[in-house]
């Protein structure tokens, strides 16, 4: 057995992964394994060829629907979205007005609509979502922070529509699967049922059983940001190594030009206020000129690396929530060998470490969670409440109140279970922007920025 | 019923008929028996076993005839009241046939509404909604009651009916009032639903290798999904089904579907039709078959599935296969168990040609359509000859051009049969004052004659 499926069954087994699937590229050579199996109700093996889900791995092939129109001067980035959508309406009429293209891919455009409820299949249409943006509010003033924004992807991916004439789901297979020849990809719920497909599970956290997810994708209408797009790891592949080589193929066909491919690749929106992470045009930045992007939905956790520079890129795809370590301990050793760089290093609790209870003390939220933060006998406790039910493991109920470590980095961290079960999870919880009190206006979690209420 | 004898039944007709796979329930005596052959997918290779759900198509309008069955029994619907009763809304392109298509013409093929498939119009918009929306402009192939020709459009409207009457999605109502009480675990009515389980896809054969190859998509479009589009079960969940119907609406597991009354009647013949063609019996959702024998089929993309029941006998039985040319093993494999437990034979003997073909064919001759198929009806050499266009392409196996004319032998009172191999017999029926014939039919379809005088019924 090869070092590289090693590594991946180890952290299958570890992490008590169903099923995971890897894609590597480095020194110009592809390498693919898998392990595992696609589903727990029915056994069927995790292939090469299977196909699993992507996620929000999604917004970069959304962004590059953009590119490919800004390419084609149909589109310019700088303009406001209701230029091209004049019927593009939100909650609060200044922000609709001024919005860029640009700030609905670098997630800068502060529209609080992170999932809107499941409206039912037939009315889970693009469309509708966009329409349904009409009454949300702003997290943030459009461009001033950076707080990952689905619903900003969203209005991107109908802009597409609209400008094209094609529906989203076409385009994504007429514009990248086709001339790149992706065979192993769906963007459609029935396109992915010719395929072998993966599905999602969730862990029981006390028994470490794995359970079949009850729903396979996160509402349809919010497919650009990610719902529905399901492909094996080669595939994915196919398209990261189009982007690392300036948007050409790894067949010869050109899908982006050279100066697009760059531009999606670097520093998007001059934030001034508080930015859960870089962003360039569709990517996720790191440090040492690293690109990135994770994926998640109901019960799956994907993650790709890249480094354009040396053309080295990590794929791996997990059908279970709990993936994002079992898939960094696959990317992880593999990029710190080579590069001697940590992408994604753990936080170092300092227990400790002295806080101000009072400026964190309150209640956050965004459209889909509230976050409540108490303070008792000198410890900080966290406790989340989703707004509708995404997950199966979504906290719909008063959860416990979990309680929250300082680290060295001045964030938070918590078992996301409650430190009552036997596999517990660890979150990173920080804070953002004081107020002249001293009290923090933002809550930080998933990338995302709560706010306080009640400011 | 040997399960032994039926696997090596299922294994030898799926061989013999090229069908990738299959899965087969019967229930006899009160005993279920079941078996799966095959793959479910050639590309992928995934085994069909007893859990895999299958597509089963059309059977899915005996479904949603009994979702509106059930607003019968809640006293929400009276089947003989017209459709604009309870949905003013309702129009197709012919006003005064909106006015008075009832309830019972959308479940019993008396409609007439020609809108057997309309061609995709992407994802977002196939929509129960949007489909209604396009049955404003279809035409009628006959006037409402007139004639009986299977009619897609109507349980569309039947489902859209029993949507709004129930205030629920058609999707969830599938869910809610049929798979749930049932106890149906391996049943989806939605794609992304199908995804938890294993699916079968469908197949076509190469013309030229024979080879099966994989369909190029899953479904016929969404917004006909009352009418068969997006359902998948296992065959054991359908028998489930099925026999709740048998045993007077009451479940496997105790739970009442549907009163006793009611599921009487879905078998019974429905209609009456008025002296005019029809191209199958019907009750209400079911299609009536020969020797006390009641069923469904169902197709879709490179799938053919069947239900059928004996309701005297308390028999009944499922296949599914994934093949377009799944029905030669259906009629092998059902036929010789179905005749050793009934004693009768469950499929009407195929007429045949006769000795003398000298016969006057000068009704014949025209151009038969409905809104997605085009039949041309010539003389050739003294001869009849049939060639077929389709309007829009259905499957990745329609002929979206003129197919080559194949000769037809006459097999008495109107039938003919076609030499091409595997062709369904026709018939040719319903002169008008000139004694041109105004219909052709073909397995449950009606065609009518362009520019016959039923045409009238077209526009109103």
């Amino acid at each position: 057995m090869n070092a590289l499926q090693q590594s991946l069954e180890a952290a299958r087994a570890e992490h008590r992964i169903p099923g995971m699937s890897v894609a590597i590229v480095a020194d110009g050579e592809l390498r693919l394994a898998s392990t595992g199996i696609t589903n727990v109700t029915t056994g069927v093996e995790m292939t090469t060829n299977t196909i699993a889900h992507i996620g929000s791995i999604t917004k970069i092939f959304n962004a590059t629907l953009v590119m490919q129109l800004v390419d084609e001067g149909k589109l310019a980035l700088e303009r406001p979205v209701i230029e091209y959508l004049p019927e593009f309406r939100l909650g609060d009429a200044d922000a609709a007005r001024s919005i860029s293209v640009e700030q609905l891919l670098n997630h800068t455009s502060g529209i609080d609509a992170n999932l809107l409820p499941d409206s039912g299949h037939d009315n889970e249409t693009i469309e509708n979502a966009v329409v349904r943006f009409a009454t949300v509010r702003q997290v943030h003033a459009p461009g001033a922070a950076r707080s990952y924004c689905n619903a900003g992807t969203v209005v991107a991916g109908y802009l597409c529509q609209r400008i094209t004439g094609s529906s989203w789901y076409d385009l994504v297979k007429q514009r990248i699967f086709a001339p790149l020849g992706m065979e192993h990809a769906a963007v459609l719920p029935e396109d992915a049922l010719l395929h072998r497909p993966s599905v999602g599970h969730f862990l029981n956290r006390s028994t470490g059983e794995m359970v079949r997810t009850t729903h396979t994708f996160l509402p349809l209408s919010f497919a650009p940001a990610g719902s529905t797009a399901m492909m094996s790891a080669e595939s994915l592949m196919t398209f990261l190594r189009a982007h690392m080589a300036d948007g050409v193929g790894p067949n010869g066909a050109r899908i982006l030009s050279q100066e697009s491919a760059q531009r999606m690749r670097r520093l998007s929106g001059d934030v001034k206020g508080p930015s859960c992470f870089d962003g360039g045009i569709g990517w996720m930045l790191l440090g040492r000129d690293f690109v990135h992007h994770g994926g998640g939905g109901p019960g799956i956790i994907s993650w790709f690396l890249a480094h354009p520079e040396s053309q080295t890129i990590v794929v791996v795809l997990t059908n279970a929530e709990q993936g994002f370590a079992a898939a960094n301990a696959v990317i992880g050793p593999f990029i710190e060998s080579r590069f001697g760089y940590v992408a994604f290093p753990s936080a170092k609790p300092s227990p400790e470490a002295p806080f101000d209870a009072a400026a964190y003390v309150g209640i956050y939220e965004n459209y889909s969670t509230t976050h409540e933060i108490t303070a008792r006998d000198g410890r900080l406790f966290w406790r989340p409440q989703a707004r509708a039910q995404y997950y199966d493991n979504s906290p719909m109920e008063k959860t416990a109140a979990r309680p929250l470590i300082p680290t060295e980095s001045g964030s938070f961290i918590t078992d996301a279970t409650g430190s009552a079960e036997k596999y517990p999870s660890t979150v990173a919880i920080g804070f953002a922007a004081p107020d002249a009190r001293g009290r923090n206006e933002y809550l930080i979690y998933s990338y995302r920025m709560h706010r306080r209420r009640n400011r | 019923m040997n399960r032994r004898e039926l696997q090596d039944a299922l294994d030898a007709a799926r061989v013999k008929n090229n069908v990738p796979g299959a899965s087969v329930a019967f229930l006899a005596g009160g005993k279920v028996t079941s078996a799966v052959s095959g793959v479910a997918n050639v590309t992928t290779g995934i085994e069909v076993t007893p859990d895999t759900i299958m597509h089963v198509g059309s059977i899915t309008k005996v479904m949603n005839a009994t979702l509106v069955m059930q607003l019968v029994d809640e006293g929400k619907v009276a089947l003989e009241r017209p459709v604009i009763d309870y949905l003013p809304a309702f129009r197709v392109g012919n006003a005064e046939a909106a006015r008075s298509i009832t309830v019972e013409q959308l479940l019993n093929h008396t409609s007439g509404i020609d809108a057997n498939l309309l061609p995709d119009s992407g994802h977002d918009n196939e929509t129960l909604d949007n489909t209604v929306a396009r049955f404003t402009s279809a035409p009628q192939l006959h006037l409402p009651g007139r004639a009986r020709s299977y009619c897609n459009a109507g349980t569309v409207l039947a489902g859209h009916l029993s949507r709004r009457l129930f205030g629920a999605s058609w999707y969830d109502l599938m869910k809610e009032r049929i798979f749930a009480p049932l106890g149906l675990e391996r049943a989806a009515v939605l794609p992304e639903d199908a995804l938890l389980h294993r699916a079968s896809v469908g197949h076509f054969a190469d013309p030229a290798s024979g080879k099966n190859v994989r369909t190029s998509h899953t479904f016929l479009p969404l917004g006909y999904a009352p009418a068969g589009a997006s359902n998948m079960m296992s065959a054991s969940d359908l028998l489930t089904f099925a026999r709740t119907h048998m045993s007077g609406g009451l479940a496997p597991n105790g739970a009442r579907l549907l009163s006793e009354e009611n599921a009487a009647r879905m078998c019974r013949r429905s209609g009456p039709v008025l002296g005019g063609p029809e191209a199958f019996d019907c009750g209400i959702g079911w299609v009536r078959g020969t020797n006390g024998f009641v069923q469904h089929g169902g197709g879709g993309p490179g799938i053919v599935s069947i239900v059928i029941i004996h309701p005297e006998s308390k028999t009944a039985a499922v296949v599914l296969t994934n093949a377009e040319h799944g029905l030669r093993l259906i009629v092998d494999v059902l036929r010789p168990f179905l005749k050793a437990e009934v004693g009768v034979d469950p499929f009407a003997a195929q007429p045949q040609p006769l000795a003398d073909q000298k016969i006057d064919l000068t009704p014949y001759p025209g151009l038969y359509e409905n809104n997605t198929v085009v039949f041309d009806v010539a003389i050739k050499d003294g001869t009849l000859t049939l060639s077929a266009l389709v309007k829009h392409k259905v499957y990745d196996s329609s002929l979206v051009e003129w197919s080559a004319p194949r000769f037809l032998a006459a097999a008495g009172e109107g039938w003919f049969l076609s030499d091409e191999p595997g062709a369904l017999p026709l018939r040719l029926l319903d002169p008008d004052a000139r004694g041109r014939t105004r219909y052709l039919a073909q397995s449950l379809w009606l065609f009518g004659r362009r520019d016959g005088d039923q045409r009238e019924a077209r526009s109103g």
